[in-house]
């Protein structure tokens, strides 16, 4: 039997598990167009003794160069810096790390004249030049960090690196961020190590320093590192294994007492397990604030498309988001279990995607009309998810213009076989580049459903699986939960987005109930746990504190509970563009019309007040069959519409670019896939429309 | 020995160990099989709960098994130092006294270890169990000890997938639904100890004849789950692959009660109910036919520290379980016979390696040693062997 079941298993391994460099989509073939295989290379010895992930960055990078020769122009220094040197720092540089070492920077070079000859350079009638675009790529492998720069993702090779810098051992580098500030063409780059430390590099003026040199602020590993989205400022955001974030301000300089813990006075704090400190000091110094993010790692964290919010996940399996800025959690989401361990941002800012170790895509919804909700889970994976990223560029558009015939939407997911590829033409000329590819205009070509999502992950079982979500699992799955609404506990953070939503055409009808359905459910749901708690305290005396709130699952902030619910609920608001006044009147009537609720958070609270915030255990069990954890059954299973396997070792990193993406494996290759024309010829042509005489150039 | 009062006595007892010891044992001659399952059982604290409760109970009892497993464990409690090593030599006497299987110097399988002790000291419990009942009959009146113990001698049938099925020497629960379960046996309450109580779940096994369409389903008790490991999965699609669909065909051809004849079937095992404490056995060491050897498979498995289950049944009451990993048993070395095992504990929130004598802190992070291997190239590993989640609601 145990053979029979073996060989079964085998034989779907076989036709999985064969690596492949190409495979095809409903939209057409994806296949690698070019690779680095660094360590193929340089070093096989290398392959299993990898520690840390190997995770890539993108950066479009903009140059703008003068003509030879020509007079003295704004940008004449920085276009003749750049024809010199402009990335790779040619002295060794001098920071040391751990105060005992320095870090090694192997080698490095330039190539500036492929780079000329590659890029289409396209002379520009605003700025007095030319201005170049090109892609910056970085990842790092082993103890090492390498730079290429590239103008076409079909270039068969990269050629050199332009910049690679090898770090002492044990200071491995774990991930990095690049961006570049207005009107300069130098990169600022950013590399996080995993004994804490943070390297930045100017490459213009060749400017290098380390953050938290000796340790001194946190001595675990920096598992992401940010830029703060807007270009203009010197902020950037790393987050730790320990669970903390900080905010860091790459200009302050502070050298005396470099190596003494600062001072923390903590500016906020919520009960569902965070917290924000400042450093408590007369000269500014870093870090400018510390975020602690529930318990353990801090695993991934990404910023919304509209710079406003802030996702966070952990190890302790749930999805923060917060509004940086107000500093307050807006929403979050628990993993089926286990820690999450990546995250993405839908292009429109709606939806999150997030990955981790129970195996399961999830998507949470954010959007406006409905409450903060898991939408769906999705098993395809067979080991846990690395990395997820939307498509930026995949929209219902080009998905379904693709495919004339109008099947139903469960079996276009089904079919993974390569599709004709129909005449798109009139879907791109339809429309203009400003609506971004997702919007919803619902008056669109033949009555084809106007919301569509991509959905891209890859994980530890060295697949990537693609995944579909169309309008029905978005919608039909809301009318489900609406109806299990009511008979689930869930907690107040959702009333007020159910409120919210009031004025939408498919809640309507619900709305009226809300108020007073509200209520009963709450009441029970108190009893049922408060029995759940003496039986609790009767078996582990040691817990009962901690038990106890679990009674308190109205998320109330113990010294004010009636005002810090309305705070609470005034917080929801979440993704911006809806009446502020609906919300308003909806945060009163759920506080006014619900005294009881209110009463029994006083005296919770009351009972509470000693305690410290809640544990992620009781948060965990708070969270679980509501819309933030649903149960198994309460919600769709997708599957994936591709599942390939994509490298002989673990994949570990994702990034989209418009006409390709980037995959990086744990044995140092980093692949790029090249997307099948379709999509990509109704892209070119839209792009070539919109470019008419303004900037440029060959993107990826 | 009624379970519900001895968790709240068995709680006082560790209330005075709140400082929590973290003695090493000494090896005496390849006996890091024991010693790392012993500090893995130890970090159950429901199973050390119960193992000290049981030492306050029984006194002047005679020697057993579960009375040197309890000395033993008394023994760490209360040493004086917080830190070193302890020599558990009166256990291990017992053990090899007891059993010619461990009764010498060569490396034995954890995992075999782990059975027979908690099969033996179950026996013990319900022997004490019955010796008290009888005890208990005789006082009050002669009544019909009309229980019939069937001793079974079959061993694991083929369907039991090498998974450890309680039932050769200890009756089985009750509520087997298919009588024609050749292994079912009339038992009593007396049946339920603690060791039951945390270890014991149940497989529904579902049958369906490819013939006449009959649906059979019969349960199955267990101690602890071995799964069959695949390269690069998680722990969460091994138990998967566990409760799929398999087809009973040519040799493994099913015995159909209503047909009266063997024929194909489709097969599979889901859990009906989850137990407490969750002990997964990765089935790491196959027999490989043509080597006429056991190999050590260090396939990648990754396994979370939160876990909840899929492959359940739809009638399984308990489902929702959340069960946080307390400890494992991990193996170093190429093959089973060859190699070392260690335990790596979780006690108060930070983990803790337990290498015979050495006692040692862990990072986390440094877990991603004990997954395995992305390729198999019959190097030395440390995969993890045995992993114990421990349920996050005790009810």
């Amino acid at each position: 039997m145990a053979i029979a079941c073996d060989s079964s298993v085998l034989r779907c391994k076989d036709r999985r598990d064969e690596v492949k460099s190409e495979f095809s989509a409903r939209e057409g073939r994806y296949k690698i167009a070019s690779f680095i295989d660094y360590l193929g290379k340089h070093c096989s010895t290398y392959a299993n003794s990898l520690s840390e992930p190997v995770k890539i960055t993108v950066l479009q990078r903009t140059q703008q160069i003068v003509n030879n020769s020509t007079s003295q122009s704004n940008s004449a220094s920085e276009a003749s810096s750049r024809r010199s040197s402009s990335i790779a720092t040619d002295e060794p540089p001098n920071c040391s790390v751990d105060g005992s070492g320095d870090f090694l920077t192997k080698s490095n070079s330039i190539n500036v004249e492929s780079n000329e000859t590659n890029s289409c350079s396209v002379q520009n009638g605003s700025v007095n030049g030319t201005v170049l675009l090109t892609e910056v790529l970085a990842f790092n492998v082993g103890r090492e960090l390498l730079i290429y720069e590239f103008a076409e993702s079909a270039q068969p090779n990269f050629g050199e690196p332009i910049d690679h810098r090898a770090y002492k051992p044990g200071h491995l580098p774990t991930c990095h961020d690049l961006t570049q500030r207005q009107h300069t063409n130098g990169l600022h780059i950013l590399v996080g190590f995993s004994k804490g430390q943070i390297q930045y590099i100017n490459t213009h003026t060749k400017d290098q320093k380390v953050f938290n040199e000796s340790s001194y602020l946190d001595k675990t590993k920096v598992t992401c590192i940010k830029w703060l989205p807007s270009s203009k400022t010197s902020l950037f955001v790393a987050s730790y294994s320990s669970g903390y974030l900080y905010v860091f301000d790459e200009q302050i300089v502070y050298q005396r007492d470099n190596n003494i813990p600062p001072v923390y006075s903590t500016i906020k704090d919520d009960e569902n397990n965070f917290s924000i400190s400042c450093t408590k000091s007369k000269q500014a110094r870093n870090p400018v604030s510390r975020w602690s993010i529930g318990t353990g790692s801090i695993n991934e964290f990404s910023f919304s498309p509209d710079n406003i919010y802030l996702a966070v996940v952990s190890q302790d399996g749930f999805l923060r988001i917060f509004n940086y800025e107000k500093m307050e959690l807006v929403t979050y989401m628990k993993s089926y279990f286990g820690g999450l361990l990546c995250l993405s941002w839908s292009p429109d800012g709606r939806y999150v995607a997030t990955g981790g170790e129970d195996d399961f895509l999830t998507i949470f919804s954010l959007d406006n009309d409905q409450q903060h909700r898991v939408v769906c889970r999705g098993h395809g994976h067979t080991s846990w998810i690395n990395s997820i990223s939307f498509d930026p560029s995949m929209s219902a558009k080009i998905y379904y213009s693709l495919h004339h015939s109008s099947l139903p939407s469960s079996e276009r997911r089904a079919n993974v076989c390569e599709s004709t590829i129909s005449n798109s033409s009139s879907a791109s000329s339809a429309e203009s580049h400003d609506p971004p590819p997702w919007s919803s205009d619902k008056c669109f070509e033949n009555g084809m459903p106007s919301i569509f999502y991509r959905v891209v992950s890859v994980g530890q079982d060295n697949r990537l699986c693609m995944w579909d979500i169309t309008e029905d699992i978005l919608k039909v799955n809301n009318k489900l939960s609406h109806q299990r609404q009511r008979s689930s506990l869930y907690p107040p953070v959702l009333m007020s987005s159910l409120s919210n939503s009031s004025c939408q055409s498919t809640t309507n009808g619900h709305s009226s109930q809300s108020d007073t359905s509200m209520n009963p459910t709450q009441t029970t749901s108190k009893t049922s746990f408060s029995s759940l708690t003496n039986r609790l305290s009767f078996t582990r005396n040691s817990k009962v504190n901690k038990t106890e709130t679990i009674t308190d699952h109205t998320c109330s902030n113990g010294s004010q509970p009636s005002t810090t619910t309305t705070k609470k609920l005034r917080k929801i608001p979440s993704v911006p563009n809806n009446s502020q006044k609906n919300k308003a009147t909806a945060v009163n009537t759920t506080t006014d019309g619900s005294p009881t609720t209110a009463n029994v958070n006083v005296q919770t609270n009351l009972n509470n007040n000693s305690l410290p915030r809640r544990t992620n255990a009781d948060l965990t069990k708070n969270t679980f069959g509501t819309h933030l954890c649903p149960k198994l059954g309460d919600i769709q299973l997708i599957e994936p519409a591709v599942i390939e396997s994509i490298s002989t070792e673990r994949v570990t990193s994702i990034i989209f670019r418009e006409n390709c993406f980037i995959t990086a494996s744990q044995d140092g290759i980093i692949a790029v896939w090249e997307k099948p024309k379709a999509t990509k010829s109704m892209r070119d042509e839209k792009q070539l429309a919109h470019m008419n005489g303004s900037v440029i150039a060959q993107r990826l | 020995m009624g379970h519900g009062v001895s968790v709240d006595s068995g709680n006082n007892v560790t209330d005075t160990t709140t400082n929590e010891h973290f003695l090493g044992l000494v090896n005496f001659g390849n006996t890091c099989y024991c010693n790392s399952v012993l500090q893995a059982l130890y970090f159950c604290k429901p199973f050390r709960e119960h193992v000290l409760h049981y030492r306050l109970q029984q006194k002047n009892k005679k020697e057993n098994l579960l009375t040197c497993l309890a000395d033993l464990f008394y023994m760490i409690v209360t040493v004086k130092r917080r830190t070193g090593a302890i020599p558990p030599k009166k256990f291990i006497s017992k053990l090899r006294k007891e059993n010619s299987t461990f009764d010498n110097d060569m490396q034995q399988d954890a995992h075999e270890f782990l059975n027979h002790l908690l099969n033996t000291c179950a026996d013990i419990l319900i022997a004490e169990k019955k010796e008290e009942k009888d005890k208990h009959d005789k006082q009050r009146m002669k009544s019909n000890g009309s229980i019939t113990i069937n001793k079974n001698n079959n061993n694991n049938s083929p369907q039991c997938n090498g998974t450890t099925i309680i039932g050769e020497q200890q009756k089985q629960e009750q509520n087997c639904y298919n009588h024609t379960n050749p292994r079912s046996s009339i038992s009593t309450s007396t049946d339920d100890t603690w060791i039951h109580d945390l270890f014991q779940g149940t497989l529904v096994n579902e049958t369906k004849c490819l013939n006449c369409e009959t649906y059979s389903s019969k349960d199955e008790n267990f101690l602890d789950l071995s799964i069959d490991v695949e390269e690069n999965t998680s722990i969460t699609t091994c138990l998967r692959v566990f409760s799929n669909v398999e087809t009973l065909r040519g040799e493994s051809k099913y015995y159909c009660e209503t047909c009266s004849s063997k024929q194909e079937a489709t097969k599979r095992m889901r859990i009906k109910k989850l137990p407490r404490i969750l002990a997964l056995h990765l089935k790491r060491f196959k027999y490989i036919e043509q080597c006429k050897q056991y190999k050590k498979l260090s396939y990648r498995v990754v396994f979370p520290f939160e876990l909840r289950l899929l492959n359940t049944s739809e009638d399984c009451l308990n489902s929702d379980r959340i069960y946080d990993l307390v400890s494992l048993v991990v193996h170093c070395g190429i093959g089973p016979n060859r190699g070392h095992y260690i335990a790596v504990v979780k006690s108060q929130g930070s983990w803790i390696v337990f290498d015979d004598e050495n006692v040692d802190r862990l990072d986390p992070t440094n877990f991603e040693e004990f997954y395995g291997v992305t390729h198999d190239l019959g190097k030395q590993s440390e995969t993890s062997y045995i992993l114990f989640y421990e349920s996050r609601d005790p009810s």
